[in-house]
């Protein structure tokens, strides 16, 4: 075995790669070999860093120093300085937002300093695409254990014991599922890993699956051995390309290591498992539905019980978690339950993964010990909202959960207390939000988006979700009536408890929470005509501030209604009625001068004299907005 | 087990649903997705209800019922939102007058103008009145409905047979998608798009005649609206009365809830009994109206003068008809009867020509060959298959061989019974065809010149096997060595044989040929076809479907319900009362006996078989026909026939009474051969049947309207 003095991690997750990481990669192998350092520097593509943020994304190894959006010119300077003449590349390194001085080492970077890995332990350390590299870090030691040292009794009590709760959305004790379908009659039993990552703004399970695609398999074999069944599959969508080939892969190389197929370790045990691609249906993340997905139907829901454990796949007893469920088993067999159970809060115990989006510094993936409040989240890891806003609200757990506001930052984050909030832990997405996000907007979005992917079988939500979007749209439209909050929570309700599955059933909380929080939002859309966010364009209108008004025409030769008139030199004058609120003008009114201004009721509302005094109220931010 | 509903306590069997537990203790819970034939759904979300110590709502179609269990099917919460719920599923439906203040009073008014061809309101709706959602609007209570209606404004699919498909009534309960998948084993229809754009459609949205339709109909007899709707139906008053009638189009004895007014068949639907228990097929389904009331139908009696055909009473042409036979000698007579009439026409033909025409040839047409084949099975090998029983005994096997049998197209309900065997695990081995469809499409290959040990192999598979197989089967030369190979493999791995026989009542009339007999020695001649071909006949009194051939007899009297090619060239012509037109008792396949008194009346003059007969007889002059009632004739059937002994009509309705089997075979019907496919005549009409024919028929149908 040779051994190399330095390694170069190059992230291949899919954010990463797909600003040029394989190029990184291919050019950085290039000038290695170019430079004669083939022998003893070699590069290696490794799963999501997690900081997708600053990709291309490159950490030297074994100095830690982390190097962040990369371009192919950058690769021969980085080799010349920091392979050859030993001096790390300052230019290249990351400078947190408000500082100036760079931070070389990842481990300092504040986006990493407060994690806490578990699910993502090999990410950015190893190459997917070998099996070797996971078995060296401490891979397959825990089915080793399980499958050699362990009862299937044995394995499900340290589950239980452990605390796990599945990481899909409900929360439900993995111990227990895994009790029930090993004790439910019949066989053959099965285990399916939930892959069908739909949410808007989440990859955790795709960054698990394209990072370390053998910690998934592990625990399916862990828990194909504790429930007793030896087929499984995994179940991913296919819109994740790299995802399914890298796992491909790790099944060709874990088959061809004796770790599937048949008397895995020499245990006498026989298990294998196949991949599923998932054609695109948001519905089949419902287990059910996921199942008649892989039977080969329409990803239709079906009433529950019985539960999958009881009667799943081709109705036998099939145990169903999620990408980064199957991911903690390892850790858990390998560390012990208390271990496990020492992280976290009363009632979730562990880590969790998010992925950070929307208007924060530092998109990416985080995995953090459950009961880190949002604040920490959002500010220490995430580094706030870009260009010095404030947050006004965490929208967690996709069309199921809901938005979290600023007042409830300092809320332990678990199952329950999400839930009390109203939102729910769904499967991690965290979409931050600035005080420019309309939150009556953000209902409507959610709720088309739910009404979109409905599977359209049972009536509330096929139809129920539908009239929701529509009252929301009148609502942001300006057309809404004093009864429509109201119905909107009557609807809510309907779909709320009248649907058949988990999404029909969630699908108002978008609606819900942003009326708990929000309400004077609604109730300025609905009565006073106004968009406090200065998002919905029937409730705003652009006006050039004359004070700010240099005459200097670029908003006129932008606007594409020809709505502005002005000489040059002289104040500019938006014309309301032929505006078509495209926004144009404000972009391209340089920051100087900050002459564009959105105001709110729109110009065109109400009487003159209110709307010239309430156009130059809400001219600056509005109040009451983003409280 | 014992549950409590709505503080009652209810006793049902493990198993049962909540749905069917409170329906069987007779407490009501509205539902429209529900299907007794159907898995559970759980989509239209009306029969919610309330289980002490569950959080969630549960749809009470789909759960199963629980010993202990508490349920309240009436809350104020679960009644208000069965509202909320039902209002969601009118936003997409023409709902206008389900909640109209006039409706009670409306109906009478405008009942006419149903006739259109879109559906904008109950009172323009083919089913208003026969409406599961207007039912289940009145049950919940509805008055009002809140959210805007959304009309699909999708066009009216007219391009297939049959039935029309408006997407705009549809409320996606989805029965259609399942009965076609679960029951009907075609899996033609789906779902089609999601979220609010969810429709039922088939793939690629090809018209169903491309996708693999056999339109049996169960999609539209399922349907709760109008949005499949059967097309001739649509411009046609409502039955007044409905009246069952054995299906004459095949030997299955499908039993058809008859609709009728003023004596006109108007609509079929299948009845829930056995042997169809609520399916039938196209023929059943769709043409029964067409072939009892359409074209080509003999409506009055001819007598030919000069070369021509003209009109004449029915006295005339009797005695037109009976002086023509008489005038030819005994021995130079024939006739031909038609099997798919009732045992009481059919003993009375037999009688008719035995005594009152003491004729050469009697022959039954066509003929019941996979009874007459299993008889010289009998008498040439001593062999003898059993042939009673029950179609559905076929759901319980694991293996089941199709033996060279088209079972979709010619025995879609013994086919029905394969489905659910399969679709519960079975294996389907089929020799010779294959069953189209995706259930076909999972059989595993058998050769037809398979040796017995391969046969053997296959039915001992494990569990309960069936081997199905028709006339194809036992025809040609080796017939009687494939059936021998069949019960000798049968008989090693206790395999059921279902010989399934393909005309309507031709085993009963194959019971009553044995009971009577061939004409007695002195008279027999040749069989009718030869006979005719070698100039032995002067008269043929022709009643069956027989290609007479350009040899024909000197006189021919042609008996019969429509217009063929032999009623054309015949001498007289007189019209005959069609099956449902007639009382009678009818033997299906299985041996299943039944007897019903007509659903309708025969149109223009036709007159059922027996009163012709009668009247022939009479002026043929002793020893002429005894007099006797319906009761009488069949009292004389089951006296001579042993496998109908103790059969009691009234006892029977429910399809109890099965032939006994098991009893010494009759005389063999020497060179009883399997004849060819018979030509047109009788309740033959369907023969050569194209759908895409038949809706060209329905579309000028339309155009009328």
């Amino acid at each position: 075995m040779t051994t190399v003095r330095t390694h170069l991690l190059v992230c291949a997750g899919t954010g990463c790669v797909s600003c040029g990481a394989f190029g990184i990669r291919s050019g950085l192998e290039a000038e290695v070999r170019r430079r004669g350092l083939g022998g003893e520097v070699e590069v290696v593509a490794t799963g999501c860093n997690g900081f997708c943020e600053r990709g291309p994304i490159v950490v030297v190894q074994p100095d830690g120093v982390f190097y962040q959006r990369l371009a192919p010119a950058d690769i021969p300077e980085l080799v010349e300085e920091h392979l050859i003449k030993g001096r790390p590349v300052r230019r290249l390194m990351y400078v947190p937002p408000e500082e100036r001085e760079p931070v070389p080492r990842m481990k300092d970077i504040p986006f990493f300093k407060h994690q806490r890995l578990i699910v993502l332990r090999n990410r950015g350390r190893i190459d997917p695409e070998r099996i070797d590299d996971y078995i060296a870090a401490d891979g397959y030691e825990a089915a080793a254990k399980a499958l050699g040292e362990m009862t299937p009794e044995g394995i499900i009590a340290e589950i239980t014991a452990s605390g796990l709760r599945g990481r899909g959305g409900a929360g439900f004790p993995t111990g227990i599922k895994w009790e029930a379908a090993r004790r439910a009659a019949g066989g053959p039993k099965y285990v399916v890993c939930n892959g069908d990552e739909g949410d808007p703004g989440a990859f955790m399970d795709r960054s698990v699956l394209e990072a370390d695609p053998h910690s998934v398999i592990e625990g399916l074999i862990i828990g194909a051995r504790a429930v007793g069944a030896d087929r499984g599959f995994l179940y991913i969508r296919n819109e994740y390309p790299l995802a399914i080939d890298r796992v491909g892969k790790a099944l060709e190389q874990a088959r061809s290591y004796g770790l599937l197929g048949a008397d895995i370790l020499g245990t006498g045990f026989t298990f294998d498992l196949e991949i599923v691609r998932g054609a695109g249906a948001f519905v089949s993340g419902e287990e059910t539905a996921l199942i008649a997905s892989i039977e080969g139907g329409r990803a239709y829901p079906r009433p529950r019980p019985p539960y999958p454990a009881q009667r799943g796949l081709w109705g036998r007893p099939t145990v169903i978690n999620n990408v980064e469920t199957w991911a903690n088993i390892p850790s858990i067999v390998r560390r012990g339950a208390d271990w496990f159970a020492g992280l976290g809060t009363a009632g979730s115990k562990g880590t969790k993964v998010f992925s950070l989006v929307g208007k924060i510094a530092n998109t990416g993936l985080v995995e953090v010990p459950m009961g880190i409040t949002l604040r920490e989240i959002v500010h220490d890891i995430g580094g706030g909202v870009p260009g010095g806003r404030d947050v006004k609200a965490v929208q967690i757990g996709g069309p199921s959960g809901g938005c979290i506001p600023k007042s409830l930052f300092d809320l332990p984050i678990d199952f329950e207390s999400l839930k009390s909030a109203g939102s729910m832990m769904g499967s991690g997405g965290m979409i931050v939000m600035d005080e420019d996000t309309c939150m009556v907007d953000i209902a409507l979005y959610f709720l088309r988006f739910a009404e979109e992917e409905s599977c359209g079988k049972c009536a509330p939500c096929r139809v129920g979700t539908g009239e929701m979007a529509r009252i929301l749209a009148k609502i942001t439209e300006g057309r809404g009536g004093a009864d429509d909050v109201a119905r909107l929570e009557d609807l809510a309700d309907t779909v709320r408890r009248g649907s058949l599955c988990g999404l029909g059933q969630t699908a108002p909380n978008p609606v819900l929470t942003t009326l708990r929080y929000f309400r004077d939002e609604y109730e300025a859309h609905v009565r006073d005509k106004r968009c406090p966010a200065l998002v919905c364009k029937s409730l705003i209108s652009f006006a050039i501030d004359p004070g700010a008004c240099v005459g200097c025409q670029l908003c006129k030769k932008a606007c594409p209604a020809a709505a502005i008139s002005g000489e040059p030199k002289k104040v500019h004058i938006i014309d309301d009625r032929a505006c078509i609120k495209c926004g144009i003008c404000l972009n391209v009114c340089p920051p100087k001068f900050r002459a564009v201004r959105k105001t709110t009721p729109p110009a065109s509302a109400g009487a003159a004299g209110s709307t010239a005094a309430s156009g130059r109220a809400a001219a600056s931010k509005p109040a009451g907005g983003g409280r | 087990m014992k549950l409590t509903i709505d503080d009652r306590e209810v006793v049902c069997r493990e198993g049962q649903t909540l749905l069917e537990a409170a329906r069987g203790a007779g407490i009501a819970i509205p539902s429209l997705c529900d299907h007794r034939d159907l898995s559970p759904f759980a989509g239209c979300r009306i029969c919610l209800v309330e289980i002490a110590g569950r959080r969630d709502f549960a749809p009470s179609c789909a759960t199963p019922a629980e010993e202990g269990l508490v349920v309240f099917t009436r809350t104020p919460a679960v009644l208000a939102l069965r509202k909320k719920i039902l209002e969601l599923i009118l936003a997409s439906h023409p709902y206008a007058c389900l909640v109209c203040a006039e409706k009670a009073t409306c109906d009478d008014l405008k009942s006419t103008i149903r006739k259109v061809g879109e559906v904008t309101g109950c009172v323009l709706c083919p089913v208003n009145g026969d409406c599961e959602l207007q039912r289940v609007v009145d049950e919940v209570g509805l008055d009002r409905v809140d959210p805007p209606a959304v009309y699909r404004d999708r066009e009216v699919r007219r391009d297939d047979p049959f039935f029309d498909r408006d997407d705009n009534l549809c409320i996606l309960c989805g029965r259609c998608v399942r009965v076609c998948e679960e029951v009907r084993g075609a899996a033609v229809l789906s779902f089609v798009h999601r979220g609010g754009r969810t429709l039922v459609g088939t793939a690629f949205d090809r018209p169903l005649i491309d996708s693999g339709c056999r339109f049996c109909g169960a999609c539209v007899d399922v349907c709760p609206t109008a949005a499949l709707v059967e097309r001739a139906a649509r411009p046609l008053p409502r039955p007044e009365r409905t009246a069952p009638a054995v299906c004459p189009f095949c030997g299955q004895g499908c039993v058809l809830d008859l609709g009728t007014r003023d004596g006109r068949v108007l609509t079929a639907r299948p009845a829930t009994v056995a042997p169809n228990e609520g399916q039938a097929c196209v023929k059943g389904r769709f043409l029964v109206r067409g072939a009892l009331a359409g074209e080509g139908r003999i409506l009055g009696p001819r007598i030919r003068r000069n070369g021509h055909l003209v009109a004449a009473t029915f006295e005339e042409a009797l005695d037109a008809a009976a002086a023509g036979l008489a005038a030819a000698a005994p021995e130079r007579r024939a006739l031909v009867y038609p099997s798919q009439v009732p045992l009481e026409d059919a003993f009375l033909f037999l009688e008719f020509g035995h005594r009152a025409l003491a004729a050469a040839a009697i022959e039954a047409s066509p003929a019941a060959a996979i009874w007459q084949r299993l008889d010289a099975l009998g008498s040439e090998r001593g062999i003898r298959i059993p042939t009673t029983g029950r179609l559905a005994e076929i759901r319980a096997a694991r293996t089941v061989l199709a033996w060279d049998v088209d079972l979709p197209s010619d025995h879609p309900i013994a086919w029905l019974e394969v489905v659910r065997a399969v679709r519960a695990g079975a294996r389907l081995v089929a020799a010779g065809r294959v069953p189209a469809g995706p259930i076909g499409a999972g059989a595993s290959p058998l050769e037809l010149e398979g040796s017995l040990e391969e046969i053997t192999r296959a039915l001992s598979a494990g569990g309960p096997a069936v081997v199905l197989f028709d006339a194809a089967a036992a025809s040609g030369p080796d017939g009687l060595e494939t059936l021998e190979r069949l019960w000798t493999a049968a008989l090693r791995t206790g395999a059921r044989l279902f010989p399934l026989g393909r005309t309507a009542n031709g085993r009963g009339v194959h019971e009553l040929e044995r009971a009577f007999g061939r004409p007695p020695r002195e008279r027999a001649g040749p069989g009718v076809r030869e006979g005719l071909d070698a100039g032995a006949f002067d008269a043929l009194l022709l009643a069956g479907p027989f290609e007479v051939g350009r040899s024909g007899p000197g006189f021919l009297v042609c008996l019969d319900t429509h217009w063929t090619a032999n009623a054309e060239r015949a001498d007289v012509v007189l019209p005959a009362a069609a099956f449902a037109e007639a009382p009678g008792t009818w033997v299906n396949t299985e041996g299943r006996v039944r007897t019903y008194p007509p659903a309708a009346l025969p149109p223009g003059a036709a007159r059922p078989d027996r009163d012709v007969l009668a009247g022939l007889a009479a002026r043929l002059g002793p020893p002429g026909l005894p007099a006797r009632d319906d009761a009488e004739i069949l009292r004389e059937i089951c006296r001579i026939v042993p496998a109908l002994h103790g059969y009691d009509p009234e006892a029977a309705r429910d399809g109890s009474f099965l032939l006994k089997d098991g009893q010494a075979p009759g005389r063999t019907p020497e060179g009883a051969a399997a004849r060819p496919a018979a030509p047109a005549g009788r309740a033959d009409v369907l023969r050569g049947y194209d759908p895409v024919a038949a809706n060209r028929g329905y579309a000028r149908l339309r155009r009328v309207r």
